[in-house]
């Protein structure tokens, strides 16, 4: 469904939002829906679904104390009116409490309207011409190896609506946002192992364009991979892909500086605010407005504009990222980093796309300094901890490189585990190249959204294990 | 309206609608209240409510199929049947002439797939199992629901104020009531109700300036099987133990998982026990053979369920999406692989009876007990929390940061935390011997805890 504007609709939630405000310092509302395609297929079925539209509303007033909020599918008018009003008639409001700056500062209160530019919209091709594009991806994967047992695929396009609407905001933004995946498994006798290649970003169908190169190399890594070793323990000279690179931005400086952990006592990161926490060329950004990046959008789930957050400047931490919730009980800086899953989910401080910035060497000088390490490559998982700034990040498998060439040997998987400071004080080579991966980053183990991370190669010192 | 009348009349149209040979559908309609804590470190004080939520859902998804010639088929190949499910909106299912366009659509999309035909189940013979799922605290209304929420919060902060050294970070309290419909063209109607309690929980222990934490999230389909007090008194041990704790050393040996943590590793199982992998040819395991292959087996031998069956468990169910009856399914008996856990689609692929999909997982417990599990003449690390315990399903291999764990030897337990955790699940079970104690966690009833002999353990 596309929400569209000045409906009825539209007017009845504007209308229950000045009403709401009326009776208390803070109120918005917040109209999702979407549109879209999801196929799966492998070797023996296929699937073509159209994902949950989650057609729904969430109204949010604060209380000058705290926050409530209402949220539901419903969107009759008249009982949708009904429910708002009996819903905020159970609250004890009072428009005379103190409001953060951030509630009352005016944006405009005329509309503002985007959308995400598509060099091939998603409607350029039909379903069928969609099904038979990723039927011949497949089948190239398929047909490549006999020791390809099978090859599992996953596409899907979604364009999702928001309408943002407060006293002081009225905001619409539509979001396309694309992503095809292959899992490679190649079997010899009982041993399997597999290798993933994966196109993520917000636009159109040109983000799932794959050249016969990079299927190749997926399927000769899979196929390497047969023979993979285990690491033996311990600290190693490294050089992280662009992918392992970001998942440990991701887990470091990424949740370790969400706001909404700050009041909760959960942030270490909180003690050392402009202080130096990485080397000095260390540059670290969170940044919605890239174009074409997974996690990119226009203003977020609260209504706040979407800007870059500078996180680590020249190895400081000097910014966080934050939500209404965060910025209203820390009362510091708001930035636009306040998602939520669905609307039925609770808005938290979140990343979006989280990555290193390029240094000067290239990749290749990275690793022709290596004596003996390993270039770790492909991140498959990552976790945070932010109050005890441990970090685990997993790379699907490492090279083993020894006088700066690439030995043959590889290892898989390979953990990375270790103290924040410790790792990103240990990074001596920053590459000139950048690249974003997108995937999907969970609050603890629950509210998943699309983000991205990357940044260039990276040199460092890690314990692997 | 409510929901079973509303999937009623949608059900009388689709069973006059002559677009598709078949169709399911499922209506959910959901009310959830959700309380948001944090705790004495905010900034503003005395802050303890930062959210109150009330979530109003429901939804209706239709799955249809389609019979038709698959592509480039030859002559005689039978026909292929396709599927597609969306959930349809409500003015969609009220409005006839958009009804008819969005299920001419979704015909149409469910014939671009060729997957072979397998046929949708019919009305048990038997009905239904009965199965309890739902407490009727959290079920009855919004406001029972608010008030199991706040005698949570109440007996939360009570047992938080009992331990030395422990604030409250953060908690959520959700307590949420499900009410599942469905039909089939087949002649199915079944409907069941479910309830949970969910409590995000972060502790944190002090002592001068230093500050550790301890985070946990318990979901329990009723309120009797979410024991604050007890999931308090442990979490603050462990958030005091790590205050603590020195480095992780680097081992070679026998390790032993326990609580929560457990529960992630056997994910590999799972998929492996599966009719979709055995259909895919990407299963290890064979019907009737050992699970441990050509492995010399020295621990004990696993036996594994997945039971729909099990009262309040969060994977419980009278029936799956497919209206397959619930059961308590029996997979691997002593080491041995018995038959794979079937949705409909698969069994029918395979030509095995369906089982319905895969419910809470069951582990029999072994006889030692926890005490003889940690007992070693060298060191054993006893492993209580990890960063993200989440092998790789197809290979069974893992990596995990330790939050948590004690090194136990000559009667000294020293809490240890850093480093990394690595083996694979399939070589680590063939020495693996398991606890007599068992715990429930919620789609989980088994040991409580899991000795392996040989992994590795990279120190921090």
């Amino acid at each position: 469904m596309n929400i569209a504007l000045e409906t009825p609709l539209h007017t009845l939630l504007a209308e229950l939002v000045a009403d709401l405000k009326r009776h208390a310092p803070y109120a918005a509302a917040l109209l999702t829906s979407s549109t879209g395609t999801h196929m799966t297929l492998d070797r023996r079925e296929q699937s073509l679904h159209t994902p949950d539209p989650s057609q729904g509303v969430v109204f949010t007033v604060f209380t000058g104390e705290h926050f409530e909020e209402y949220a539901t599918s419903d969107l009759a008018p008249e009982h949708l009116a009904r429910a708002v009003r009996d819903w905020a008639n159970s609250l004890a409001l009072s428009p005379d409490q103190p409001a953060h700056p951030e509630m009352i500062a005016s944006n405009s209160p005329s509309l503002q309207q985007f959308q995400t530019p598509c060099q091939l919209p998603l409607t350029s091709l039909s379903l069928p011409e969609k099904l038979e594009r990723v039927r011949a991806v497949q089948q190239q994967a398929l047909n490549f190896h006999p020791r390809v047992r099978n090859v599992n695929l996953s596409y899907s396009d979604q364009l999702e609506t928001k309408l943002f609407i407060s006293p002081s905001r009225h905001m619409r933004q539509e979001l396309a946002r694309t992503s095809l995946f292959l899992d490679i498994i190649v079997a010899d006798g009982p041993i399997m192992q597999h290798s993933w290649l994966s196109k993520t970003g917000t636009g159109g169908l040109e983000i799932t364009e794959i050249s016969e190169q990079e299927l190749a190399h997926a399927c000769e890594t899979a196929l390497r991979l047969l023979s993979a070793e285990k690491i033996e323990p311990g600290l190693y000279d490294v050089v992280t892909d662009p992918s392992v690179s970001g998942t440990i931005a991701h887990e470091s400086f990424g949740h370790g500086v969400e706001l909404d952990l700050f009041p909760k006592g959960r942030a270490r990161a909180a003690d050392y605010l402009n202080q130096r926490v990485a080397a000095p060329d260390v540059q670290l950004y969170d940044d919605p407005t890239i174009p074409g990046a997974f996690a990119s959008y226009f203003f977020d789930d609260e209504g706040q504009l979407a800007a870059p957050t500078h996180i680590l400047q020249d190895g400081v931490f000097v910014a966080p990222l934050s939500d209404l919730m965060s910025a209203t009980f820390t009362r510091r800086l708001r930035t636009s980093n306040g998602r939520r899953e669905d609307y039925t989910r609770k808005s938290y401080a979140r990343m979006t796309n989280t990555f290193f910035g390029a240094g000067a060497s290239t990749p290749e000088e990275l690793i022709a300094d290596l004596e003996h390490g390993i270039y770790l490559r492909q991140a498959s998982s990552g976790m945070e901890d932010p109050l005890g700034w441990g970090v685990q990040v997993t790379a699907h498998y490492g090279e083993e490189i020894i006088n700066g060439k690439p030995t043959g040997r590889l290892f898989a998987p390979v953990g990375i585990t270790g103290y924040v400071p410790d790792l990103l004080q240990s990074i001596s080579g920053i590459g000139n190249d950048l690249a974003l991966d997108g995937g999907w980053c969970g609050k603890g183990q629950k509210e998943w959204l699309p983000v991205s991370s990357g940044g260039p190669h990276l040199r460092l010192k890690a314990r692997l294990g | 309206m409510p929901q079973r009348d509303q999937l009623t009349r949608f059900a009388a149209v689709l069973e006059h609608y002559q677009g598709f040979p078949d169709w399911q559908a499922e209506q959910r309609s959901q009310r959830s209240t959700q309380l948001f804590l944090l705790g004495e470190r905010a900034a503003l004080p005395p802050v303890q409510v930062e959210t109150r939520r009330v979530v109003a859902t429901s939804s209706v998804q239709l799955q249809v199929f389609n019979d038709h010639p698959p592509r480039n088929a030859q002559p005689e190949t039978p026909l292929a049947r396709g599927s597609t499910k969306r959930v349809l909106l409500e003015e969609e299912i009220n409005d006839p002439t958009q009804l008819a366009y969005s299920l001419e659509e979704m015909a149409f999309i469910a014939g671009l797939i060729d997957n072979p035909s397998y046929i949708l189940p019919a009305p048990p013979a038997n009905g239904y199992p009965t199965v309890a799922t739902s407490d009727p605290a959290l079920a009855r209304s919004d406001k029972a629901r608010a008030q199991a929420v706040n005698e949570v919060r109440e007996r939360l902060l009570a047992a938080i104020a009992h331990e030395p050294g422990i604030t409250l970070s953060s908690a959520e309290l959700f307590a949420t009531s499900n009410d599942i419909a469905f039909r089939n063209s087949r002649g199915i109607q079944a409907s069941r109700s479910e309830t949970s309690l969910f409590c995000d929980l972060v502790l944190l222990a002090h002592a001068g300036t230093q500050v550790a934490e301890y985070h946990t999230a318990p979901e329990r389909r009723r309120l009797d099987d979410l024991p604050i007090e007890d999931i308090v008194r442990r979490a603050a041990s462990y958030a005091r133990d790590t205050l603590r704790t020195q480095p992780t050393p680097t081992h070679a040996g026998p390790v032993v998982i326990s609580g929560e943590a457990l529960v992630d590793l056997f994910s590999p199982l799972i998929f492996h026990t599966s009719a979709q992998a055995a259909y895919q040819g990407i299963s290890r395991f064979t019907p009737g053979a050992s699970i441990y292959g050509e492995q010399v087996v020295t621990g004990d031998r696993l036996t594994l369920f997945s039971s729909a069956l099990l009262p309040y468990g969060l994977a419980s169910a009278p029936f799956d999406a497919d209206g397959i009856p619930g059961q308590r399914v029996l997979l691997i008996e002593d080491g041995m692989f018995k038959a794979p856990w079937a949705e409909q689609r698969y069994a029918d692929y395979l030509h095995i009876p369906p089982t319905g999909s895969f419910a809470n997982l069951e582990i029999a417990p072994g006889n030692h007990t926890l005490h003889d599990l940690l007992h070693s003449d060298g060191p054993v690390y006893h492993l209580v929390a990890f960063a993200w315990l989440n092998p790789d399903d197809l290979t069974g291999d893992f990596v995990a940061e330790i939050k948590l764990g004690y090194r136990i030897e000559h009667g000294q337990i020293i809490p240890i935390k850093g480093g990394s955790l690595s083996g694979n699940l399939f070589e680590a079970l063939a020495e693996a011997r398991f606890s007599r104690e068992t715990q429930f966690t919620g789609s989980y009833l088994g040991p409580k805890a899991l000795r392996l002999e040989s992994l590795t353990i990279s120190g921090a």
